[in-house]
Order: C-alpha cells, then structure tokens, then sequence
C-alpha cells in the first residue's frame, strides 16, 4: 500500500528538485537570499514578539492570557486553510503533470498523498514561522515547563493537517462541479473567483458580528477565566482544545485533550481520503481538455491595434486564460491586501481604525507607503514578466518585435495586473482610515509609484534568474531565486526609504515629495539595469 | 531572396554549420535537404535572427538579419518546425496578434483568416486555445498565420512532417503559386518525393557543411547518374 505514495514521491523529488543545486549561481544567491529573509524575519518577529509582550501583560491580570494562544492557533488555521486551497487547487488539478499520472495504476488519495509533498512543505514552513516563535515565547513569558515544549513540538505537526485536509476535501468537492461546465477555462475563472469572494465574505461576516462594544463588554465581563477564549475560538473548536493542552501541560486533562485533537486530525484525514477516492477523479478527469465547441465567426473581424497594445492584449489573455497564473496573479490579488488587514489588525475595524487616528503626518505616509509596498510586493506577476513565456519565447526572435516594445508591453501588463491588490486595499483602507480626500489623493499617487517600482524589480529579478525551460506553469512559483530576489530587493529598497522617512520625522509633505524623488530616481536606475541585462543575455534562452 | 554568405555557428565546442554559403532567389522554390542533424534547423533559424551567427553575413531581400534586423523581419514569413508556441491564446487571437505585428488591415485580414483556416480546416477550431490543438492543427494554424501576414519570403522548416495529404497537397498549391508570382520560397525537409516534387533548386548540408547548390538537372549531371534522387542523396549523406 505504501510502495505507490513512496515512489511517487521519489519520482517527483527527481524532477522538481534534481538539479537546482548544482549551478553555483544558485546557491550563492540562496545563501544570500537565506540571510536576507532571516534578517526580515528577525525584525518582524521582534515586532510580533513585542505586541504579544504588551498582550501578555494586558492579560495578566484577569488571568486571560491564553487568549493568545488561542488567536494564535486560529489565524494560523485561516491562513493554511486559505494558502491550502490555493495550493491544492494548482497541484492537484491545474498542472499539466498530473495527467501523466492519471494513468497509473494507484488510487487517487496514493497520488494525492504524493502530491502533497510540495504544497505541506510550504504549509509546514509557513506554521513554523508563526506558530514556533510565538508559542515558545508565550513558554518563556509564562515560565512554562519542559512538559509545554514538549507539547508545543507534538501540535506543530498536527497543527496543519486539519486546516490543509478540510481544504482539500473542499476544492475536490467544488471541483467537480467545475469540470462539469461546458466551457471549461472559464468555469475554472469563476469557480477560483467564487472561492476567494467566499472567503472574503467569510471575513467580513465574522467581523461583523463582532460588534466593538459588545468585545468591550465581554472584556468587561470576562472575570470568569477563559471567557475571551472561547469568544476567539468560537469559530474553530480545536483552537481551544489546543491552547488548553499548553496552558494545562503536564496534567491528565492536557493528555486527554491532546488525544482528542488527535482523533481529530485522524478524522481530517478521514476525509481526505474519502474526498479523494470519492471525488478527485470527477473533478481531474478530462479537466484540461478544449471545449469543443464549433467556432461561430465571432470577432473575425477587429480594429488593428499598435504593436505595444497588442502585445499587451496577447499578455493579459495568457495570463487570464492560464489557470495557474490566473489564481496566482490575479484572484491572489484579493488574498493578500484583505489577509493584510487581518494580520496587522486582527480584524478589528473599529481599533484599527483609532489606532490610525492617532498616528498622523509622516507616520501616517509611512503606513500608507508600507501598505502598498507589501501588497504589490506580494503578487508574482512581474516575476514571470519573461518566464511566462516559456518556450514561445523562441517566437520574440523571429516576429519583428524590437526589445523596447516587448519590455515596455509586459511592464504594462504587469502594472495593470498589480492595481488589482492595491485597489482592494484602497477599497479596504477607505473605511478603516476614514481618509480625507486629499489622504486619497496621496495614497492613489503613492500606490501608483509604488506600482512601477515593484514591477520593474520583479521584471529585473526574473531577468536576473530566467526561467523559460519549465513544463508546467506552477514551476514557476515554487523554488525559483527570482522571487527571493525581488522580495530582498524590494524590501531593501523600501526599507531603507521607510527608515529615512521614521528617522527624519519630516513634515507629511515634504515626505511625499522625498518619496516621490526617490523612487523616481530608483525607476530609472531599475530601466538602465533591465537594458543591461537584456543586452547581456544569451537571446534564446535570456541566462547569461 | 534570402543571401548566406560564410556563415558558421557553433553550440559550444560543437560545429553545427561551418561555412555555408547559399543563396536562395526569388521565383523559385528552393529545397534545403540533409539528413536528421545535418544543421538545417540551425541555419534556418539563423535566417530568421532566432540564433545569432557566430560569423559571416545573411541578408533577407537585401536586408541584413544582425544589423537591420526588424527590416529584415518584415520581409519573411516562418513556420516552425515544432508549432508548440502561444498556447495559451485561442487559434483566433492568435491571427490577430500576428496580423496586428505585420500591420494588416481589419477587412483584408478578416478575408484572409476565413478563407486560408477553412482550406486548412481549422475554421471550426479557432475559438479554441492553441493548446487544445493537434500537432498537425496547430501547424496549419501557423501556416495561416504565415499566408495571412503574406510576406513575400516564406520560410519553412519541415512544413510536411504531420500535415494529412489533403493539406499537404495545398500547401505544395500555395507555394507554387507563390513561388511563380516572383516570390521566394525556402523550406527544408528530408522527405525526397516531395522535393522531387516541388523544388526548382535545392541545397544539401551534411554535418553542417554545405555539399551541393543548384538544381535538380543540374545536381543529376554532376553527379552523372540516371538513379533516382533517393539513390543520389543517400550516396551524397553517406559517411564519407
Ligand atoms: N540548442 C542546441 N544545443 C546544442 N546543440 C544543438 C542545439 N540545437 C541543435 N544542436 C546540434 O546541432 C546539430 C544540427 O542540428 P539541427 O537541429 O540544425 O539539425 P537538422 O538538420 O534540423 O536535423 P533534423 O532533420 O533532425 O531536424 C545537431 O548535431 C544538434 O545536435
Ligand atoms: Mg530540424
């Protein structure tokens, strides 16, 4: 039984890691990257650290400190639900690798167990840089004993197979229905659209319900120990359960609520394992197959369109029409700005909203800046400025395109593609900050400048680490420097004005304008390095 | 007219043509013959400013592929050997992109989309991405690309290999015409009835040397042999 999943997974180690560690470009750039992204995670994990230092002593007094634990394990199950369903529906049904599967003689979870192996390991590292961190801090801060790390360590592996489970048994669920649609690319389109709509929905009616002055009161009112906990975990049971078993570590009821939630993650994968064998082939069989309709006439006839717009029509289509950057560049646009929101403010409007009031001038610009910065960041559509192209590149040779036009065309493709996440953080931020209109006006410039900034580093970094030689889209976003690149170049780049705008403490205008010169000048730089690169490469397959 | 002149390319210590030198005229169709790796693809695709040319010149109509290079490209067609490019686009889009490069106008473009994808039966198929297609659809639809664009150089690298007889009947048509309205036509193949066929002139590369120009009467006289082109060839790409 275990023979299958075994060589499966050698098969796939074979061909996605093989040989990505013998260039020694790689490598440098990983060490380099390695150090960059501890660097970032030092000083944002100092930051998490302090708030839950100020929550632990907030807490204290009416004995609610497990509270943090328990927001801990919520988000963390929101966030590996969420970033599961974006892994899932990719490796499970939207690379082309999987048909060369299909055929084998296993059973759909052996394959699916197999598969799992890219999309867990992302989920584990994601659990490992949120929950370890906090949750061995809350030990020290509450003088825990050898019995709580102990049971930390146990959780960590438990933690992520409930939320990536349930999120597999519900994209093979809704799947099916999606390869039933006549017209198959579309019905992937809006069912990815519908999921994410759902999930946003989801959070604001979460939200909603919680009214500010009723969490006061129940604040108020929680002198009974452990109130506010069961208030935060009221949406995931196990949440609960699993904070108990650290606060009460040592004790029987700990162990009995530990096998509990091991029963429970035993039934998650219940339901894995009947959602794949039920399910998985309705929904995978036949899913990247044409439509088959007979072609009208429709559209035969169209108004020519200069070069550079019809260049970035050809981007924009591939990019809708393929589902891999579809769900990646675009409904991902949605995920990020709103898992923002949540993250920085726990999705508590109302504070976020006081909390922002009191911050004004430059440090309100600094919000602002950081906001945009990290939400365009995030979207990789730039990284794949070039990539994308794959073997079609080989058609940029011969069709007479000059390299102006080409890079000018994806940079606009790309920076449409990019005022998606910063729209939806405009349309966030209009009611958290309540901003005036000329508050608007400078976020929309920012995010504008922001926009060209981070796009062209995306297209340097892609430029930087090409990679046209893959068979499937989803290559493309796993294991490639490109993106740690343009993460580390970004966050510098940024940073470094960030720090200059804390540390000055200059008048809000004068800012914008620093700001505004400042990336301008870094546009510039950015063109003249692209122009190099491009001059550099090796024409046919970009690498130097 | 398509002017090669001394060209050499290497893939790192590996010679894959090493002076060749041809010239390909208009009005005529021209055959580039050898066997498989004898280094048609590369120069091919160092006429179509694909690969730089490590030295020597190529010049399309009189305009030079490194120095002039989006002139250059303006004058020819190409069809590739593997078609498995653009995937993503529907067969539609992908005529529009090609003819909005080529700058071809709505109503001629309209025209010539209808009336080539419906003698290559593709018609049907256009609303369908490229992807979907079969090997043999997907050369035709590069193949309408190519006679939408209607440059007057074409240039086809095994432009046979996967078409039905059918298609490939019309496309032999379409390029004869082609070819007697003064036009040029360079295409490569190993397939010998076809350029027994077809050719008014051919070229035969061997391991990337060039072995013969000119044409097929003139190719049986230097070689002062009634055989059959098959025998002439197989003696001309034997391992000497
Ligand atoms: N990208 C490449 N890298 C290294 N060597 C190559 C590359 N492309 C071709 N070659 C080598 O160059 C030589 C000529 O190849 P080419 O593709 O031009 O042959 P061909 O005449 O088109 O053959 P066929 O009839 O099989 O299409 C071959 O020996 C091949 O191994
Ligand atoms: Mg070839």
């Amino acid at each position: 039984m275990h023979k299958p999943i075994r060589s499966l997974i050698r098969i796939q180690l074979k061909m996605q890691y093989a040989n990505i560690f013998q260039k020694p470009s790689v490598v440098i750039g990983l060490v380099f990257g390695i150090i960059g992204l501890l660097f970032l995670g030092m000083m944002f994990g100092g930051y998490m650290l302090q708030i839950i230092d100020v929550m632990y002593g907030l807490l204290e007094p009416s004995g609610n400190t497990n509270v943090i634990l328990g927001s801990l394990f919520l988000m963390n199950f929101f966030l590996i639900f969420i970033l599961s369903l974006m892994l899932i529906m990719n490796t499970f049904y939207f690379t082309e690798d999987i048909t060369s599967f299909l055929h084998l003689p296993v059973h759909s979870y052996q394959l699916l167990i197999a598969k799992s192996l890219n999309p867990l390991i992302y989920v584990y590292l994601l659990t490992a840089a949120m929950y370890l961190p906090v949750s061995i801090y809350y030990g020290i801060l509450s003088g825990a004993d050898l019995m709580y790390y102990v049971y930390v360590l146990l959780l960590f592996f438990l933690i992520p197979t409930i939320p990536y489970a349930l999120a597999a048994a519900v994209v093979m669920f809704a799947m099916q229905f999606v390869n039933k649609g006549k017209n198959k690319d579309r019905s992937k389109v809006i069912g990815g659209i519908i999921g994410f709509v759902l999930i946003i929905l989801l959070n604001v009616v979460l939200r909603l319900q919680q009214d500010p002055e009723q969490i006061a009161q129940v604040i108020a009112d929680s002198a009974e120990k452990g109130g506010l906990l069961q208030m935060a975990t009221l949406y995931y049971p196990p949440a609960s359960l699993m904070s108990h078993i650290l606060t009460s570590a040592g004790s029987w009821q700990s162990l009995l609520y530990f096998v509990i939630v091991l029963l429970l993650a035993l039934f998650a994968g219940l339901i894995f394992f009947a959602a794949a064998q039920k399910f998985y082939l309705k929904g995978a069989l036949g899913l990247n197959t044409g439509s088959g309709k007979v072609y009208s006439g429709k559209g035969l006839h169209r108004k020519p369109r200069s070069i550079i717009s019809t260049y970035r029509t050809k981007e924009l289509q591939t990019i809708f029409r393929t589902p891999t950057f579809f769900l990646q560049c675009v409904a991902g646009a949605f995920v990020m700005p709103a898992l923002l929101v949540v993250i920085f403010f726990m999705g508590d409007f109302a504070s976020a909203t006081t909390m922002i009031k009191e911050i004004s001038g430059s440090m309100l610009f600094v919000v602002i800046l950081f906001a945009n910065v990290f939400s365009v960041g995030l979207n990789p559509i730039s990284i794949v400025s070039f990539s994308k192209d794959g073997q079609s590149w080989e058609a940029h040779l011969f069709l007479p395109l000059t390299m102006r036009q080409i890079v000018i065309a994806k940079l606009q493709a790309a920076f449409l593609i990019n005022l998606l996440p910063l729209s939806v953080l405009f349309v966030i931020a209009v009611p958290v900050i309540q901003m005036n209109l000329w508050e608007a006006l400078l976020w929309v410039i920012i995010a504008l400048f922001v926009n060209a900034a981070v796009t062209v580093i995306g297209m340097v970094s892609d430029l930087l680490y090409p990679k046209l030689g893959w068979t499937e889209e989803t290559e493309l976003f796993q294991n490639r420097l490109a993106n740690l690149i343009s993460i580390v170049i970004s966050a510098g780049a940024f940073a470094f004005l960030l720090a200059l705008l804390l540390i000055l403490k200059i008048p809000m205008v004068v800012s914008f304008i620093v700001t505004l010169l400042y990336i301008s000048a870094m546009i510039v730089l950015l063109f003249y390095i692209v122009s190099r690169l491009l001059k550099t490469a090796d024409r046919t397959s970009l690498s130097r | 007219m398509i002017q090669i002149d001394h060209v050499h390319k290497q893939y790192g210590n590996k010679k894959a043509v090493s002076d060749v030198s041809l010239t390909v005229p208009t009005g005529k169709i021209f055959g580039f013959l050898g066997p498989n790796g004898a280094g048609k693809s590369t120069t091919i695709k160092m006429v179509t400013g694909i690969l730089p040319v490590d030295s020597g010149t190529i010049s399309v109509n009189g305009k030079d592929i490194t120095s002039d290079t989006i002139a250059a490209k303006q004058e020819f067609g190409y069809v590739p050997d593997s078609p498995d490019l653009f995937l993503r686009l529907k067969g539609l889009d992908y005529l529009h992109f090609l003819s909005d490069i080529y700058g071809i106008a709505a109503d001629v473009r309209e025209a010539r989309i209808e009336e080539y994808s419906k003698m290559f039966s593709i018609y049907e198929a256009l609303g369908d991405q490229i992807k979907t297609y079969s090997h043999g659809m997907r050369q035709k639809l590069f193949i309408t690309g190519m006679l939408v664009q209607q440059p007057s150089v074409w240039i086809l690298d095994e432009p046979m290999t996967g078409l039905d007889p059918k298609s490939s009947y019309q496309l032999k048509e379409l390029m004869r015409n082609h070819a007697a309205n003064g036009h040029t036509v360079f295409f490569s193949s190993h397939v010998l009835e076809v350029v027994e066929q077809l050719c008014d002139e051919v070229a035969i590369i061997r391991k990337g040397e060039l072995l013969f120009q000119g044409t097929l009467t003139e190719m049986r006289e230097r070689f002062q042999s009634d055989d059959s082109l098959e025998h002439i060839f197989l003696e001309l790409t034997q391992d000497a």
